[in-house]
């Protein structure tokens, strides 16, 4: 079964069950193409690995702003990664989700 | 045998792409992982009405009735969690695409708003008692929500939802060779419930509100509630115990909010435009973390007069049952609800 390394980039705990709890920005998870579906279409905040870290979010930004509450007070620079993360998100769902479907 | 507990029911609310079509391939109902949502409460109850015989037997007892229509009614309660990645929409959605009549408006990676529109949509409502697969597992289908109340205030911002279905649907009457194909949905097996469903977001805090009433900005809102009704429903007129199709009905605003009373100006000003009748405009914000905010705005509100009432030591003033108007005929601007 082939998986892959998706990161996670919301700003509040996505969970499926059994399988992952997200508890911070840039939490990594390995799921099958048909976790990935599920997850991603149910509405978690997940990109592929490679783009994610093709945003440049360094380890200092990982630790100082990986977690949720820290979002809210973070730099412009950390916050614009955030968002392209979001886009991405997005365009991922999309791609998944074909014209009817998707959150 | 295994016990069946509350604590394990699970909510999977699907949009239909028809009237009388559960989601389903084939007949193999599509309910996935994807569709969860989590709920404080859930009632699906499907109901008979019996029919009575009228007339006189000679004695004191009365003769069997006999069945009358297929109708069913649902309702749901969940903290109001958006999806915490701006521009996703909530787990809720498509509660919230019912009530609303049109999908959340998304713009990617910064907000889902719901507006008014007059569509009808049609859910399919799994009411799924997880790890008890032979314990009763219902769906409510052709589900029309007509009632949406969103209450803060407190420490949890709350959803509630409700409505009137077709029928209820259910693994028992999926195994009895006799039941009708119409209270089927479409249906030509029943579902396993999804081992792995996704769920998203917490509650921002319900205290956390920041309403701008009148163009003037409180931070001392006490509690709150907006409630948004269309009285759609299933037509049960054809030759059948079933309905057999949804018919739009009017719909209304309301909105109750209390605030810690004081002697500001702008204060004085709104209670005067409640004696006034000035319409005014007012925004809830409640949450402050981006992703996990939610935004009420709602427009040309009639406010009522004010009373009073005390809250521990202090006075609060309280503006219940105001109505939120539409612009002009049509324009059904009065209310909006976004996340952001």
């Amino acid at each position: 079964m082939t998986t892959a390394v998706y990161v996670f980039v919301g700003s509040a705990p996505s969970h499926m069950m059994g399988v992952f709890s997200m508890r911070e920005f840039g939490q990594r998870v390995s799921l099958t193409e048909e976790q990935a579906k599920d997850a991603v279409l149910g509405g978690s905040a997940l990109v592929k690995a490679e783009e994610f870290d093709a945003l440049g979010v360094t380890a200092e930004e990982q630790r100082k702003y990986g977690p949720f509450g820290a979002h809210e007070t973070a730099p412009a620079e950390f916050t614009a990664k955030r968002k392209a993360a979001l886009l991405a998100v997005h365009a991922l769902r999309e791609e998944l989700a074909g014209p009817e479907e998707g959150k | 045998m295994s016990d069946v507990f509350v604590r394990n029911q699970q909510c999977f609310p699907q949009l239909q792409s028809a009237f009388d079509a559960i989601p389903n391939t084939t007949g193999t109902a599509t309910v996935s992982n994807s569709d969860c949502c989590l709920i404080t409460s859930l009632t699906t109850e499907a109901k008979v009405n019996e029919i009575e015989r009228p007339d006189l037997t000679g004695s004191l007892d009365r003769i069997v009735a006999q069945g009358g229509r297929r109708i069913a009614s649902w309702a749901a309660s969940m903290s109001a969690a958006p999806n915490g990645a701006a521009g996703t929409a909530p787990d809720c959605k498509n509660f919230l695409q019912g009530i609303f009549g049109a999908a959340g408006t998304v713009v990617a990676s910064t907000s889902v708003t719901y507006s008014l529109a007059d569509a009808l949509f049609y859910l399919a409502i799994w009411d799924f008692m997880n790890l008890v697969p032979n314990a009763t597992q219902k769906c409510c289908f052709n589900s029309l929500v007509q009632k949406f109340e969103a209450a803060f205030g407190g420490d949890v911002p709350t959803f509630s939802f409700s409505g009137e279905g077709s029928w209820v649907y259910d693994n028992d009457q999926a195994a009895d060779g006799t039941t009708p194909t119409a209270a089927k949905g479409g249906l030509t097996a029943w579902p396993s419930v999804p081992s792995s469903p996704v769920v998203n977001g917490t509650f921002p805090q319900g205290f956390k509100v920041t309403a701008t009433i009148d163009s003037n900005a409180y931070t001392n809102i006490v509690s709150g509630k907006v409630a948004l009704s269309v009285m759609r429903e299933l037509l049960k007129t054809g030759n059948t115990e079933f309905a057999t199709a949804g018919v739009p009905g009017d719909r209304l605003v309301n909105l109750d909010w209390s605030m810690a009373d004081n002697d500001s100006a702008n204060l004085r000003t709104l209670k005067q435009k409640a004696f006034t009748r000035t319409p005014v405009n007012a925004t809830f914000v409640i949450g402050t973390v981006a992703g996990n905010i939610w935004t009420h705005q709602l427009n040309n509100i009639i406010v009522p007069k004010p009373t009073y009432s005390a809250q521990g030591t202090r006075r609060v003033v309280n503006f219940s049952g105001a109505v939120a108007y539409p612009s002009s005929i049509s324009a059904k601007d009065q209310y909006t609800l976004k996340a952001t």
